[in-house]
């Protein structure tokens, strides 16, 4: 995998995959009422999570190996892969977050409410 | 940068190079070249007047209703009146003033920003304007034959179905739509292609400025969320027109999936309008308050984000409608979330003045009443993403309040603050600083005026679109409050028109760069030549003009006798190619005449579409054709 691939998989990979989880999930509710079962809510809501994870490791391990440096504006590949990868840990992560407090009311609410 | 002072062995003289440029770039004269203009300055400069015409005839239907609403049992607009009058505010503001406004601002401002001669495809530039204007003469021809839509800027079916909404009103708002956001994509496209391809050697992607950021993040929103109301307004024009069953429950259509639809495009609709804003007010934050802004990494995951999360929100518009809870739920997290990365940049921006040594000028004052406006309406958006909370309120005037506080909060105050800022590089003059500050606050004490008890009318149950009240309700005294406001904020208009037209002709000279900012766009003259810049600058930091003038660098070599540009690469902004513009051309208009044939003439008779485009396409041959010599800068 290229570098720059990675850069953007790592950036963009977290608020992709959190769209299309949230997506998948609405469209699943009004099957989890017919069926009066929640699991299939939240299996997509973990594999969101575990993917959303994983850009942020993705992520991670660009920013190792740019040389770990806090985000700057000197010039260079470095500084800008930094600062890519800082962004895609910061959104992947943030994105992770989100799956998890959508998932909450699929834990509060019955599955018709 | 020495690797970009010899892309090309030519040395000639600045005086050379000025007299070469202003011959490349020049003008072509009369009405028949006025009409082929695809500079950036001036395609920019048409949007904007033409979206502040919008502004104002948006202003005036909006007094219309204040009028009408006044006090109880008011006679002043009838009933069906007060629909059109509604209908077409919304429209104007939504479709006509806002998006082409921050259009238009980008189209100006981003290769100024970006360090280069104009946008990438100027002619598609000057063709999604015609596209635009053609929109604007098209909705308005309607108004004034009285044809004007009167079925909300949403128009949901069925109301607006044929059964319940006969003749042609509905037909010109939803073509309107198709030329509005034709132009829209128009400009998106060409404004991603020059941030991503043609930034000033050494802006890399951690040195862009935030403006620019906001603009790519905007520009991305309009290709995914523009589609969605193409097709939206589509289904209701082929349900109207050719009895189709997409949208028309009368035939089997499902009216909640023009929902859908419509709001999957019309919630990022208000973040294509708002972030821009937020550009706007980074540039002034940093300029104004004379230091580098803190936490540009956070704001610029924050406006990215806000573009993502913007297409989780769409169902919080539907929450009466008879969606799983569960459903709704998701939305109500997402609301939430957004909360979070609006903050975050207004916690930035807070910091950066905080820290700084602000000049209270104009523009920061609006930046100022933004942010106070701002954040009040953000409060009552996160009251109104719980569904029990919304519920409540749904379709009462506190969500016009709410809305309201966002919409001109968060991006006409930034707008405004916007044109004091940028005035001198749009015109060589200032504006005057005392008539701005009494502007200012002229226009924050009317729109709270305005805005405020319309909180209360909604909590007190007042609905939105309704035509009058009777004295009963007890909705008289706000209501008179809520129309004074109005005609102050009209004021507040007036003396800003004063201002503009008095400091166009006696402003004080500015300079190049009277505010001593940082951007690239300050480096022009005042007013910006068709070239922008005599050199193509180069840079080597995130504050440009901020560095020593003597350790700064431009690119050399690149042709002048030709309208050449240089294209850098999408990471580094490394130099790659030269690329040649291409020169004005009338095309772009005939191309857009014939398909407002086909757009317009749809409505009547759908051989239109057929028609339509064929010239469409004869017109598109016509624009590519290749002149002899293929060399441009003869052509």
């Amino acid at each position: 995998m290229s570098r720059n691939f990675a850069l953007w998989t790592g950036f963009l990979g977290g608020p992709f995959i959190w769209l299309c989880s949230f997506e998948a999930r609405f469209a699943l509710a009004p099957w989890a009422c017919t069926f009066q079962n929640k699991w299939a809510l939240h299996g997509v809501a973990i594999a969101g999570l575990i993917l959303c994870l994983g850009c942020a490791a993705l992520s991670w391990s660009q920013w190792k190996a740019a040389g770990e440096q806090p985000p700057s504006a000197s010039e260079g590949v470095q500084p800008r892969s930094n600062f890519l990868a800082i962004l895609g840990i910061v959104t992947s992560l943030g994105c992770g977050m989100i799956v998890i407090a959508q998932a909450i009311p699929e834990f509060v609410l019955a599955a018709c409410e | 940068m020495t690797a970009t002072q010899d892309i090309y062995p030519q040395t000639p003289t600045l005086d050379q190079d000025i007299q070469q440029l202003a011959q490349s770039w020049r003008h072509p004269r009369g009405i028949f070249g006025w009409l082929s203009y695809t500079t950036h300055q001036a395609i920019g400069m048409r949007y904007i007047v033409t979206a502040f015409v919008m502004l104002l005839a948006g202003g005036a239907e909006a007094l219309m209703m204040r009028t009408q609403l006044m006090h109880s049992n008011n006679g002043y607009l009838g009933p069906e009146r007060y629909n059109q009058i509604f209908t077409t505010h919304g429209t104007t503001m939504m479709f006509l003033f806002a998006v082409p406004m921050m259009e238009g601002m980008a189209i100006y401002l981003i290769p100024l920003m970006c360090g280069t001669r104009n946008v990438a495809f100027p002619r598609l530039n000057a063709f999604g304007y015609w596209m635009y204007l053609f929109g604007v003469l098209f909705l308005y021809w309607g108004v004034f034959t009285n044809a004007a839509p009167d079925v909300g800027w949403f128009a949901y079916p069925p109301l607006s179905g044929p059964q319940y909404t006969p003749g042609k009103s509905t037909d010109y708002w939803a073509q309107m739509i198709t030329f509005t956001e034709v132009s829209a994509l128009c400009v998106a496209a060409e404004l991603i292609a020059t941030i991503l391809k043609m930034r000033a050697p050494g802006m890399s992607l951690n040195r862009m400025p935030l403006y620019v950021w906001s603009i790519l993040t905007q520009s991305w929103m309009i290709i995914f969320a523009m589609p969605a109301i193409v097709l939206a307004s589509s289904y209701l024009l082929s349900d109207r027109t050719v009895a189709t069953q997409f949208v028309n429950p009368a035939e089997g259509g499902d009216p909640l999936l023009y929902q859908h639809i419509f709001w999957f495009f019309g919630h990022p609709e208000v973040y294509i309008i708002f972030i821009p804003a937020l550009g706007f007010v980074s540039s002034i934050v940093v300029a104004h308050a004379q230091r580098e802004l803190i936490g540009y990494t956070a704001m610029v995951l924050a406006q990215i984000a806000n573009g993502f999360i913007a297409f989780g929100l769409w169902v919080h518009h539907m929450f009466a409608t008879d969606l799983p809870q569960i459903g709704e739920a998701y939305f109500t997290a997402s609301s939430m979330m957004i909360a979070i990365t609006s903050g975050v940049q207004i916690f930035c921006w807070i910091a950066t003045l905080w820290s700084g040594k602000p000049r209270l000028t104009t523009a920061l004052l609006f930046v100022y009443g933004f942010i106070a406006i701002f954040v009040l309406g953000g409060l009552t958006g996160v009251i109104l993403a719980s569904v029990p909370l919304d519920l409540q309120v749904h379709d009462t005037f506190f969500v016009v309040a709410h809305f309201h506080y966002v919409l001109i909060g968060g991006a006409v105050f930034p707008l405004f603050g916007a044109f004091y800022h940028w005035f001198p590089k749009f015109t060589g003059r200032m504006m005057n600083e005392r008539l701005g500050r009494i502007n200012f606050w002229v226009l924050f004490a009317g729109f709270n005026l305005t805005f405020f008890p319309m909180h209360i009318l909604g909590l007190k149950g007042m609905p939105r679109r309704i035509y009058t009240y009777s004295p009963e309700m007890g909705w008289d005294q706000l209501n008179l409050l809520a129309t004074i406001g109005a005609y102050i904020i009209a004021f507040g208009g007036l003396l800003f028109l004063v201002n503009l037209f008095w400091s166009r002709k006696f402003g004080a000279i500015a300079g190049n760069n009277p505010w001593n900012a940082d951007s690239l766009e300050w480096a022009a003259a005042s007013p910006a030549p068709n070239y922008n810049f005599e050199y193509l600058p180069a840079v080597t930091s995130r504050y440009p003009l901020w560095v020593p003038a003597e350790e700064r660098t431009f690119v050399t070599g690149t042709r002048t006798d030709r309208r050449e540009v240089l294209v850098t690469t999408l990471m580094d902004a490394q130099p790659h190619h030269r690329y040649i513009l291409p020169r004005p051309s009338i095309w772009p208009l005939i191309a857009a005449i014939c398909v407002t044939v086909g757009f317009a003439g749809s409505v009547f008779n759908g051989w239109y579409i057929t028609w339509g485009t064929i010239i469409s396409a004869l017109a598109l041959i016509g624009w590519f054709w290749p002149k002899r010599p293929l060399d441009p800068a003869h052509d």
